[in-house]
């Protein structure tokens, strides 16, 4: 029993650690192979975790008004500096990661959700469907991405809720037609048609076996939708039609104030300046490594 | 409501005193207006304009003057460049916008107009197309100059100015019309009567102390030819007046030009050939512009922006309280988006929740002065002292707190809306929902595209709204359009009896002194009324280019002093 149970013990864990081991190798592996790609994901997470802790890493409430902290340059007290209303710029930056988040996950989740929908409906369906669909597409397309965001925000109101509305709808056009290419090339594949042969509805066909087999450029076009929603929400709360202050948007603090002291308190551009670039360096290395991990053609 | 103030015996000792006093009052009253600001920059180099106040005590007063004459030895030519805000139409008689009337005041003369030399709040009267006025208790006479040419072109085509040019243009103005905001200046004018070429006769319906300050401003009360509007149905597409500058050319977004008046009135001047009014809104742009040499002239929108202008450049710069700024307006309607904001309670327990200090601070850096009285600080006799102010305004949360809970208030939750492109609204409404958070107040930030916010004003669909006020020249301004029940920038729909009472009272002092005593106890009792919370007004930094001879200080929207700039 004895030896029984030690046999069991040995082998239990053994197996368990070969598993964790062979988890944990794919990854190394996989970083070692794109080590551009493991920068990104590390950056991604950073921002998750920032955001995620953001109440117990800023030093400060982030909307307080410091006495006698007006423009301070960046020190021990405020590794970043203050702002012109002596407001802690690192606790700024800490809680605008939630909102770059938020507005990455929410706007181009949703982008990249609507573009799905609206390219496996168009490419499955086809005909005169399709036509109608992509002559909407179309005429979308004709208007810069940012443009037309812009005349959203401008109509349904400046807040970040509309802000991110308006990302997702300008993202769903070229999203879409990436997808329904997808969906045409894998529509005309053999296991679709036995599908139909054996009387599978087409909503069926869609959902479980169109869908996973167009994941890879799904999953590229979510991660690019990610880095583009941030960018577009602090280009729209610069122009303020984004997130309005006080919020701590970094958008919303490369705007108005940081700009007219800019001579006098470069930091109020600086830092959340670096804040956006580190992302988007992030999200588009990241998302040029699950291209080439998830590309057969680049998987070499 | 029971106290000194409002018990306190409503005269109108100005009426009494009739025409024995009433010219001098009126002489004095302009005087006042010039007055003693302690925030002054001394002269700037005087041309040769002389400024005119004469006083008489036998029941009228005679006030007249030279013209200004223009210095031959002066180095003529060249193009001035400015930057402001575009122009929301040309029709300065039917538009408040500010850059319309500072324009404006290029092309078309009044009857009288500031010293631009006296100092920024210093508002002593000179002729302008008036060469002598009479003022008597109940009419003021105008002797116009003789000679004096529209300028040149159709359909005006350079014939004289007259009298009857006077009494159309103030009958333009003083319509019932919503558009023409600044009919409230002639509304102590009974009638105009034009007896010959060369006289006005406005007959008053009422003592006016501050009439000639509202004629002399440049808000409004350019003189218009009467075939032009009748020819173009408005001002909105051609300007002929009798200024020492002709439009050009107006470049929605881009500029407004002006040329040379060869005709004009005052002989000599202009001496620059051009003036280019850039429209470029970016503070920074601006700023990179002047320090370049790329603008001859910018009022400095910041102390930061001073310091660099200071440190790099060798430009010429006044500072000096500035009599306008930024506040807060009430919508009082009972029926209005937020009914609890017609609570006097409520109102108080707003202002008693404020740490003015900290607002000026953080704001402007402490560059300007705490303000809580309707007359801003720095307006010479007519305010009371910062020490005053400050103690009658002094931050108290707890009369706060009892305040909200009199009103039946645990929380509340107004919306404060301004236009978006109001840097100093950006700034301030933060660090006022920080103070107002303190008693519960929720304040909902709502910054608006300009003309979606100006919109909001004229409909009254506000709540709590940002406003900004120009340098106005006499104490009536800051009263009786925004106060008064039948004012015509009442946004907020006040309508107190007893506040129109005591507006139309302070109208008839005329006696100088007795007119301050009464605005200063105005001020210490406006937390009685509250329609209007004032916080902090800044300094305003002005800088012209080195190579500018002859700067002057623009003030009551007028920049006529550009005819005597000359450039090195």
């Amino acid at each position: 029993m004895a030896s029984t149970l030690q046999a069991d013990d040995l082998t239990a864990p053994s197996l368990s650690l070969h598993r964790r081991r062979s988890g944990g190798r794919r990854l190394l592996a996989l970083a070692r192979r794109k080590p551009l790609g493991a920068i990104g994901a590390g950056l991604m997470l950073a921002l998750i975790l920032v955001a995620a802790f953001a109440p117990l890493l800023a030093p400060h409430d982030p909307y307080e008004s410091i006495s006698g902290a007006r423009l301070l340059s960046p020190s021990l007290d405020h590794p970043m500096g203050t702002d012109n209303l002596g407001r802690d710029l690192l606790s700024r930056i800490i809680y605008g990661a939630r909102i770059s988040l938020l507005i990455g996950v929410l706007a181009g989740g949703l982008g990249t959700l609507g573009g799905l929908v609206v390219g496996l409906v168009s490419g499955y369906a086809g005909g005169w469907a399709d036509n109608v669909i992509q002559r909407v597409v179309d005429s979308l397309m004709a208007f810069p991405g940012l443009i037309l965001a812009l005349t959203l925000v401008a109509t349904l109101g400046p807040s970040l809720r509309n802000v991110m509305i308006a990302i997702a709808i300008g993202a769903i056009p070229n999203t879409s037609r990436v997808i329904r290419g997808a969906v045409l090339s894998v529509k005309e594949e053999d296991f679709v048609s036995a599908a139909h042969a054996l009387g599978a509805p087409g909503w069926r066909i869609a959902v479980f076996h169109i869908i996973p087999n167009i994941m890879a450029p799904v999953l590229i076009l979510a991660s690019v939708g990610f880095g583009v929603s941030i960018i577009a929400e602090a280009s729209l709360s610069f122009l303020g039609l984004g997130a309005q202050p006080p919020t701590p948007s970094w958008g919303v603090m490369l705007s108005g104030p940081s700009r007219r002291f800019m001579t006098d308190a470069p930091w109020m551009a600086i830092f959340p300046g670096l804040a956006i670039s580190m992302v988007i360096f992030g999200i588009n290395i990241f998302g040029d490594a699950l291209r080439d991990i998830l590309d057969p053609r680049l998987r070499g | 409501m029971s106290n000194y103030w409002t018990k306190r015996r409503v005269t109108r000792r100005g009426m009494i005193r009739g025409a024995a006093l009433g010219g001098v009052g009126l002489a004095g009253a302009a005087l006042i207006g010039c007055g003693g600001s302690d925030d002054e920059d001394g002269d700037t180099g005087s041309p040769a304009a002389t400024a005119t106040v004469a006083g008489g005590g036998s029941g009228v007063v005679t006030e007249g003057t030279a013209a200004p004459t223009a210095d031959a030895n002066v180095n003529r030519g060249g193009e001035v460049v400015l930057t402001g805000s575009d122009l929301q139409r040309l029709d300065f008689q039917a538009t408040i916008s500010t850059p319309t009337q500072n324009a404006s005041s290029l092309v078309f003369s009044r009857l009288v107009r500031y010293d631009p030399y006296t100092g920024a709040n210093d508002y002593g009267i000179i002729p302008d197309l008036a060469e002598s006025w009479e003022v008597e208790a109940d009419k003021v006479t105008f002797k116009l100059k003789q000679g004096v040419k529209w300028q040149n072109a159709e359909p005006v085509n350079g014939r004289e100015f007259v009298a009857s040019d006077v009494a159309y243009s103030y009958e333009r103005v003083a319509t019932d019309s919503a558009e023409y905001v600044h009919g409230y200046k002639l509304a102590p004018v009974a009638s105009i009567e034009t007896p010959d070429d060369y006289t006005v006769v406005m007959n008053l319906a009422r003592p006016a102390a501050g009439l000639l300050s509202d004629l002399a401003s440049g808000q409004g009360m350019g003189l218009v030819p009467r075939e032009l509007v009748e020819a173009d149905g408005n001002l909105d597409t051609r300007w002929i007046g009798t200024g020492p500058f002709m439009l050009d050319g107006w470049e929605q977004g881009t500029r407004i030009r002006f040329v040379r008046n060869p005709d004009y009135h005052e002989g000599g001047y202009p001496y620059v050939d051009s003036i280019d009014w850039r429209f470029i809104g970016d503070a920074s742009t601006n700023l990179a512009n002047f320090v370049a040499g790329q603008l001859h002239y910018y009022a400095l929108p910041s102390l930061e922006a001073k310091n660099q202008v200071e440190s790099s450049t060798d430009a010429q710069i006044s500072t000096f309280a500035n009599l306008g700024g930024t506040h807060k307006m009430f919508n009082v309607r009972e029926d209005g988006p937020n009914p609890a904001l017609a609570d006097l309670r409520v109102r108080q327990a707003m202002d008693y929740a404020l740490n003015r200090q900290d607002i000026l601070d953080f704001v402007l850096g402490g560059d300007g002065n705490i303000a809580g009285p309707v007359m801003p600080p720095g307006f010479g006799d007519w305010a009371l002292s910062t020490e005053e102010i400050a103690q009658i305004h002094a931050e108290n949360l707890d009369e706060a707190m009892k305040l909200m809970a009199a009103a039946g208030h645990d929380s509340l939750t107004i919306v404060n809306d301004y236009a978006n492109n109001s840097s100093f609204s950006e700034d301030e409404t933060p660090i006022m929902q920080q103070q107002f958070a303190r008693i519960g107040i929720n304040l909902e930030l709502l910054p608006q595209e300009r003309t979606v916010y100006l919109q909001s004003q004229v409909e009254g669909s506000f709540e709590f709204q940002n406003i900004g006020m120009g340098g106005y020249p006499d104490p009536d301004n800051f009263l009786y359009p925004i106060f008064h029940s039948t004012g015509t920038k009442n946004y907020g729909g006040v309508n107190d009896p007893e506040l129109d009472a005591l507006i139309e009272e302070q109208q008839g002092i005329l006696d100088p002194q007795e007119r301050i005593e009464f605005i200063h106890e105005f001020d210490r009792n406006w937390k009685n009324y509250l329609y209007r919370i004032y916080t902090a007004f800044p300094n305003t930094h002005q800088a012209w280019n080195s190579s500018v001879v002859n700067p002057f200080q623009p003030k009551g929207w007028d920049y006529r002093g550009l005819q005597a700039v000359s450039l090195k």
